[in-house]
């Protein structure tokens, strides 16, 4: 058998459900990972190791009872800091929580536990979520294990390092402006953004309701569908999660690998996507969609309506629920915030509610629209989910200087539309670039589909043969 | 693109917010304001349009293939 750390989420729950490898086993070796990495990445907030011990010797002895078991039974997971486990402390990557214990349990965390996982570490994230970047001044930034000079995306930075360094099998994050697709992009993983409200928000750090999703990371796009099919459905916790019926995601991943995609639709954008490409993007992101060719896709150019517009209506709602979250905090703790944050949630005290409400107004009508035009002529749209190559964290370190705007919105252009739109997206590994970096590719679908989208990600995983590739921590 | 007044716009979310948006925070959000209310005025094409926001959820159901 391969080292443990190196098995796929669901190789490592099959291996742990025919007790050819123990939990205790795999946590061990999870939690020495996390060590070894921890110096180069900071992607953990907190390890609990005497917890998650203790937890996987209770998997250990319930399956050896006999007893019926999970899907994730004895995995060891860890997540973003904003996930509320009642009694736990959650900082959500702030001074302002940092010592303060949460008062609920998530939905999602609650079903990874139902389904058996552990839950072993809290992992680092950008503060409150606001930022793309994965810096961090309060507990130090993300850093890329492909290079630690780099960024990891945020915001859901640890998510990203730590499942690409193999120091946990999953994770969860939250996407409002591209905070599980960007991570995965540059760190070398699949991130798997729902349909907005296909997963249950009570109990999570909220950044804006109208745009927040939690979906996982993970290594490959069939662990990341287990994760998904564990948390996503209707809540009596949250009204506002999506009664639809949850799909079979692992079935259309392990289709999708093992057949090929005759009869599907790709639509590679004419415009917005392809505007100021890195050469190597682009070369990446044709030379992938050659790859779907070959599978059997057919590859169909659309035209993107609208999208140039999207993200500034996206700023009008994000900015506004931002402001209105933290508006008492920014009034009686201000000098508590980052400078870079405090920055971007003050420009939400000026966003007049007309335009806040037209911006939500339109939505319906524009997904609409979307979909009418683009998902008429393709079954899913295949994209960059970044212009230019991993950055340099220094080059990114923007606080609240004059280039803070225009830098935080050319890293989130290509993914914050879909936010907006509420549609699903899988980000994953396409290719390398010149600095041995990964590159991430999008593929997005209508409303729902994401069963749809894990089976062609599986299917161009396959053939890719990416996903065995390790960074070199 | 920018007609919208810095000074103003932090006298407004001082009075109706109680923050106080230093100068370099007001021409910030004035930008971010008038971006907004471009991309407004060029989806906006009726006079009027009452889809509520509520209807989101609706639209997003009404559009998902039929497929699991």
């Amino acid at each position: 058998m391969a080292e443990l750390t190196d098995l796929g989420l669901v190789e490592l729950a099959e291996a742990i459900r025919a007790r050819l490898v123990s939990s205790r086993e795999a946590t061990e070796a999870a939690l020495a990972r996390a060590r070894t990495v921890q110096p180069a990445t900071n992607a953990f907030i907190a390890l609990d190791e005497a917890g998650a011990l203790a937890a996987a010797d209770a998997a250990d002895r319930a399956l050896a009872r006999g007893g019926a078991i999970g899907p994730l039974h004895g995995v060891p997971l860890a997540h973003k800091d904003m996930f509320f486990r009642k009694g736990r402390v959650s900082g959500c990557g702030s001074a302002i929580l940092r010592d303060v214990p949460a008062d609920r349990t998530a939905t999602v965390l609650a079903r990874l536990d139902n389904a058996g996982a552990l839950d072993i570490a809290r992992l680092n994230m950008a503060e409150f979520a606001f930022g793309p970047t994965g810096h961090n001044v309060h507990y130090g930034d993300g850093r890329n294990p492909w290079d630690p000079a780099r960024i990891t995306g945020g915001s859901s930075s640890g998510s990203g390092a730590a499942v690409a360094a193999r120091a946990v099998w999953g994770a969860l994050g939250s996407d409002t402006g591209g905070s599980i697709r960007l991570p995965a992009a540059l760190c070398g993983i699949v991130g798997l953004k729902p349909t907005h409200t296909r997963v249950s928000r009570y109990g999570a750090m909220g950044l804006s309701f109208s745009l927040d999703t939690i979906g996982p990371l993970a290594r490959t796009v069939r662990d990341a569908a287990r994760l998904l099919a564990a948390i996503a459905g209707p809540d009596p916790c949250d009204p506002t999660a999506a009664s639809h019926p949850v799909g079979r995601y692992e079935e259309a991943a392990r289709a999708g690998a093992a057949g090929g995609l005759s009869g599907v639709r790709i639509g590679v954008p004419g415009n917005y996507y392809g505007d100021d490409l890195d050469p190597e993007i682009r070369g990446c992101w044709q030379d992938g969609a050659k790859l779907l060719a070959g599978l059997g896709a057919e590859i169909v150019e659309v035209k993107i309506p609208l999208h140039e517009h999207l993200s500034f209506l996206a700023n009008a709602i994000a900015a506004t629920e931002g402001a209105t979250l933290h508006g008492h905090w920014m009034r009686t703790r201000k000098e508590d915030y980052s400078p870079q944050v405090r920055a971007r949630i003050e420009m939400g005290f000026a966003v007049p509610a007309r335009h806040y409400l037209a911006a939500l107004t339109l939505r319906p009508r524009l997904v609409r629209e979307f979909c009418d035009r683009v998902f008429a002529a393709c079954d899913a749209l295949w994209a960059p989910a970044l212009a230019q190559p991993a950055p340099e964290r220094a080059a990114t370190d923007f606080g609240d200087g004059p280039d803070m705007v225009a830098g935080l919105a050319e890293l989130t252009r290509l993914l914050r539309p879909f936010n907006y739109l509420g549609l699903p997206v899988v980000a994953l590994p396409a290719g390398f670039d010149r600095n041995a970096m990964p590159i991430g590719m999008q593929l997005a679908g209508p409303p729902f589909a994401e069963a749809r989208l894990v089976r062609i990600a599986a299917a161009f995983e396959n053939a890719a043969g990416l996903a065995a590739r390790r960074p070199p921590l | 693109m920018n007609s919208i007044d810095p000074d103003h716009l932090a006298q407004l979310v001082q009075e109706l917010h109680g923050y106080a948006l230093d100068s370099t925070g007001a021409a910030r959000a004035a930008a971010m304001v008038s971006g907004i209310a471009a991309a407004l005025a060029a989806l906006i094409v009726e006079p009027q349009f009452h889809e509520e926001p509520a209807g989101f959820a609706a639209t997003l159901a009404a559009l998902a293939p039929e497929e699991r």
